[in-house]
C-alpha cells in the first residue's frame, strides 16, 4: 500500500516537473521572439485556453489513430525522460541502464514526429514529417556519441552513478562539445529553434499544419516538454546532479534543470531555423568527427587516471 | 464574471490571424502587420490554428470561391476580417476579437457548419455517386486521384504530384498562383496563374525602397527571425513616412551573415543585396512569368517560398502579357 502510495506520489511529481519545464521553456521563447516577461509568462495560459476553445478539424481520409496518438504521445515521451533524472539520488524509473533509456525515449520521437507528418494526409505535413527524418540522421550520431562521453567518464550507464562520479568538476566543463552536441539533440527532438524547419514558417508549419485545437495544444506542450526534458536529463549527465552547496540535491536538480531549460529555450527562440539540406554535411564531416574526439579525449583520460 | 466568461477573455486576449493578402492589397497588409506588432497578436501560417482570417485589400471576384474553402478551414471560433484600407485596420481587429468573444454567435456559426472536412481541391473526375466499385476507390482515395509516376531529375521514376501555392497564403504576394508538380519536396515544374489579375492593375506601388524592406521583412519572418524581421518592418515603415526608426546597416550586416551560414539561399541574399543597394530596378526589372517559373524550378518547397518573396518587388501586379523582360 505504501509502495503504490509512493508510486502514485512520485509520478505526480514527475509529471508537474514536466509541466513546469514545459512552461519554463515556452517563457523563455517567447521572450527571446521580443516579448515582455509577464506577458511571456501568460503566454502558455493564453494559449491552452485559445486551443482548449478551439474545435478540432480533421483533414479528408486522414489517418487519425496514428496523427492523434503520435501528437498525444510527444508529452508522454517527456514524461518518461523527467522520470529517469535522479532527484535526490533515486530516480522514479532507476535503473543501471538510464543512458540508454534516454536514448531510446529521443529516438522514439523519430517515429512520432515522422506519423505527425503522415496521418493528416497533407502534403505539407508530409514534406515535414520527411525533413524532419533527415535531420534527425543528422543530429542524433552527434548526440549518440556525446551520450558516450559521460558514461565513459563514469564507467556506468546509471544516471546516479554519472551524476555522483563528477565531483567539483562537471563534465560539461570538461566535454563541452559533447554538452554542446547533447543540447543541439535536444533542441532537434523538441522541433525548436535551428533544427525546427519540419515544422517551419516556410512550408506553412509543415508536421503541424493541419493540426488545431486540443491536438495542436498537446504537440506544442510536447514540444516545449521534451526541451525541458532533455535539459534535466543533461542534469546529472552533464551538470554534477544534486551537486551544490546548502540546499538538498533534489532542489538543486530542479534549480539547474529550469535555469538550462530558460537558457536553451531562449537561444532556439532568438536563433533562424537552418535549411535541412544544409545541415547533414556539416553535422557528419565537422561536428561528428569532434564528437568522436571528444570521446577519445575521454577514454584517454580515464585510461591515464587509473 | 463566470469562469466561461474568464476562458473567453484569456483565449481570446490575442487571436493569432492569418493574414492573406489580396491581389493590390500590400499597403493595407503593411497596415495589419504593423498594428499586429503594437497588439502582440501572433501571425497564423495555417488555417487549421487560426482564429481570424484577415484579407487584406478587396476580395476581387475570381477569388471569392477560394476564400470561401479556405474560410471553411479555420475550426472556429472563427471572425473573418476584411478592411477596406490601411485606415480601417484597428477597427476590423476590434471587431474581429469582438466576434470571437461572442459565444451565442460562434455557437451559431458552428452549428451551421458542415462537419465533413471540406472536400478535395483536386478537380476530381471521379464520380463518387452510388457504386460501390472497389478499384475505383483505390484510384482515388477520398476523391483525390493518387500521385502519378515521372521521370525524376536523378532519372529514377518518382511520385509526382499537383499541388498549388496561392493565390491565397500567408507571406505571399496578393493573387500569385503556382501550379507546382512536386518530385518529392522538390518543385520540378512551376506554372505562374493570376486569377484575378485585373484588380491589381490600379494599385500603386509605392516607394521602391518600401517594397525593399518589406521583402526583406518577410523573407526574416519565414526563416522565424522574429525578432530582425520587426526591425526590417521597422525600417519599411520609416520609409512610408511612418515613425518607425531602425539601423539600416546592422540589419544588412544580419542578411549577409544568415547568407553565410546558408540560412538563406544565396540567391536571396543576393537579390535582397541588389535590391537594397537599388542596382536593380524594379520598374526597369520586371520579372516575366516565365523567369519566375524558371527561377523556381529545382528547389523544395521551402526555398521556393523565400525566392517569391524576395522577388516581389520585382513581380508585375497586373497581366504577364503587358510586362517586358528583364
Amino acid at each position: 500500500m505504501t509502495e503504490l502510495l509512493i508510486a502514485l506520489a512520485g509520478s505526480s511529481g514527475v509529471l508537474l516537473a514536466t509541466l513546469l519545464l514545459a512552461w519554463t521553456a515556452s517563457a523563455s521563447y517567447v521572450v527571446a521572439t521580443g516579448r515582455a516577461g509577464g506577458d511571456a509568462l501568460l503566454h502558455a495560459p493564453r494559449e491552452s485556453a485559445r486551443l482548449l476553445r478551439q474545435r478540432r478539424r480533421t483533414t479528408l481520409s486522414a489517418d487519425r489513430l496514428l496523427w492523434r496518438g503520435a501528437g498525444w504521445s510527444l508529452l508522454l515521451v517527456a514524461a518518461l525522460l523527467v522520470a529517469l533524472v535522479p532527484w535526490d539520488g533515486s530516480a522514479l524509473l532507476p535503473g543501471s541502464l538510464g543512458v540508454v533509456w534516454a536514448n531510446t525515449l529521443d529516438i522514439v520521437v523519430w517515429a512520432l514526429v515522422w506519423l505527425l507528418g503522415w496521418g493528416a494526409n497533407s502534403v505539407v505535413g508530409l514534406v515535414g514529417g520527411y525533413r524532419f527524418l533527415a535531420l534527425a540522421l543528422a543530429y542524433e550520431l552527434p548526440l549518440m556519441f556525446a551520450l558516450v562521453a559521460p558514461a565513459l567518464a563514469a564507467g556506468s550507464l546509471d544516471l546516479a552513478v554519472v551524476a555522483g562520479a563528477q565531483g567539483t568538476l562537471w563534465y560539461a566543463v570538461w566535454m563541452p562539445v559533447a554538452f554542446a552536441a547533447y543540447l543541439l539533440g535536444v533542441l532537434g527532438f523538441a522541433v525548436l529553434g535551428p533544427p525546427s524547419a519540419p515544422a517551419g514558417r516556410e512550408t506553412g508549419s509543415g508536421v503541424l499544419t493541419e493540426l488545431s485545437g486540443p491536438d495542436l495544444l498537446v504537440v506544442n506542450a510536447g514540444r516545449y516538454a521534451l526541451l525541458g526534458a532533455g535539459a534535466a536529463v543533461a542534469v546529472p549527465l552533464f551538470l554534477g546532479g544534486g551537486a551544490g552547496p546548502w540546499l538538498p540535491g533534489a532542489v538543486w536538480v530542479l534549480v539547474k534543470a529550469l535555469l538550462l531549460t530558460a537558457a536553451l529555450a531562449w537561444v532556439a527562440g532568438r536563433l533562424p531555423v537552418l535549411r535541412v539540406h544544409r545541415l547533414m554535411e556539416p553535422l557528419w564531416t565537422v561536428w561528428l568527427p569532434l564528437v568522436v574526439v571528444q570521446d577519445l579525449v575521454v577514454a584517454v583520460v580515464v585510461v591515464m587516471g587509473r | 464574471m463566470g469562469l466561461r466568461d474568464l476562458v473567453v477573455r484569456v483565449a481570446t486576449r490575442r487571436p493569432r490571424v492569418l493574414v492573406v493578402e489580396m491581389p493590390g492589397g500590400a499597403p493595407t497588409r503593411m497596415a495589419v502587420e504593423r498594428e499586429l506588432d503594437r497588439r502582440g497578436w501572433p501571425v497564423g501560417t495555417a488555417p487549421g490554428s487560426a482564429d481570424v482570417l484577415l484579407l487584406a485589400g478587396e476580395v476581387p471576384e475570381p477569388l471569392a470561391e477560394a476564400v470561401e474553402l479556405l474560410w471553411d478551414q479555420l475550426p472556429g471560433p472563427r471572425a473573418r476580417a476584411c478592411p477596406s484600407g490601411p485606415g480601417d485596420v484597428a477597427h476590423e481587429l476590434d471587431a474581429a476579437q469582438a466576434s470571437l468573444r461572442d459565444d451565442l454567435q460562434q455557437r451559431a456559426d458552428a452549428r451551421e457548419r458542415d462537419r465533413e472536412p471540406a472536400s478535395s481541391w483536386v478537380e476530381d473526375d471521379v464520380d463518387h455517386g452510388d457504386h460501390g466499385d472497389h478499384g475505383d476507390m483505390e484510384m482515388a482515395p477520398g476523391g483525390i486521384p493518387l500521385a502519378e509516376g515521372d521521370d525524376d531529375r536523378d532519372g529514377l521514376e518518382m511520385d509526382v504530384l499537383v499541388h498549388p501555392l496561392g493565390p491565397l497564403l500567408d507571406h505571399w504576394p496578393g493573387g500569385l498562383e503556382l501550379r507546382t508538380r512536386l518530385h518529392g519536396d522538390v518543385v520540378a515544374q512551376a506554372e505562374v496563374h493570376r486569377p484575378a489579375a485585373e484588380a491589381a492593375e490600379a494599385a500603386d506601388d509605392g516607394p521602391v525602397a518600401v517594397a525593399t524592406w518589406d521583402a526583406v521583412a518577410t523573407v526574416l519572418a519565414l526563416v522565424g527571425d522574429e525578432v530582425w524581421a520587426r526591425r526590417a518592418r521597422a525600417l519599411r515603415d520609416q520609409h512610408l513616412g511612418l515613425d518607425g526608426a531602425g539601423d539600416q546597416h546592422a540589419v544588412r550586416a544580419h542578411l549577409a551573415r544568415l547568407a553565410r551560414t546558408h540560412v538563406l539561399p544565396h540567391s536571396v541574399a543576393d537579390v535582397l543585396g541588389r535590391l537594397l543597394d537599388e542596382r536593380l530596378d524594379p520598374a526597369a526589372h520586371r520579372l516575366s512569368d516565365a523567369a519566375l517559373s524558371s527561377l523556381l524550378e529545382g528547389h523544395d518547397l521551402g526555398d521556393v517560398r523565400l525566392l517569391v518573396a524576395a522577388h516581389a518587388p520585382l513581380l508585375p501586379l497586373g497581366r504577364a502579357e503587358e510586362v517586358g523582360h528583364d
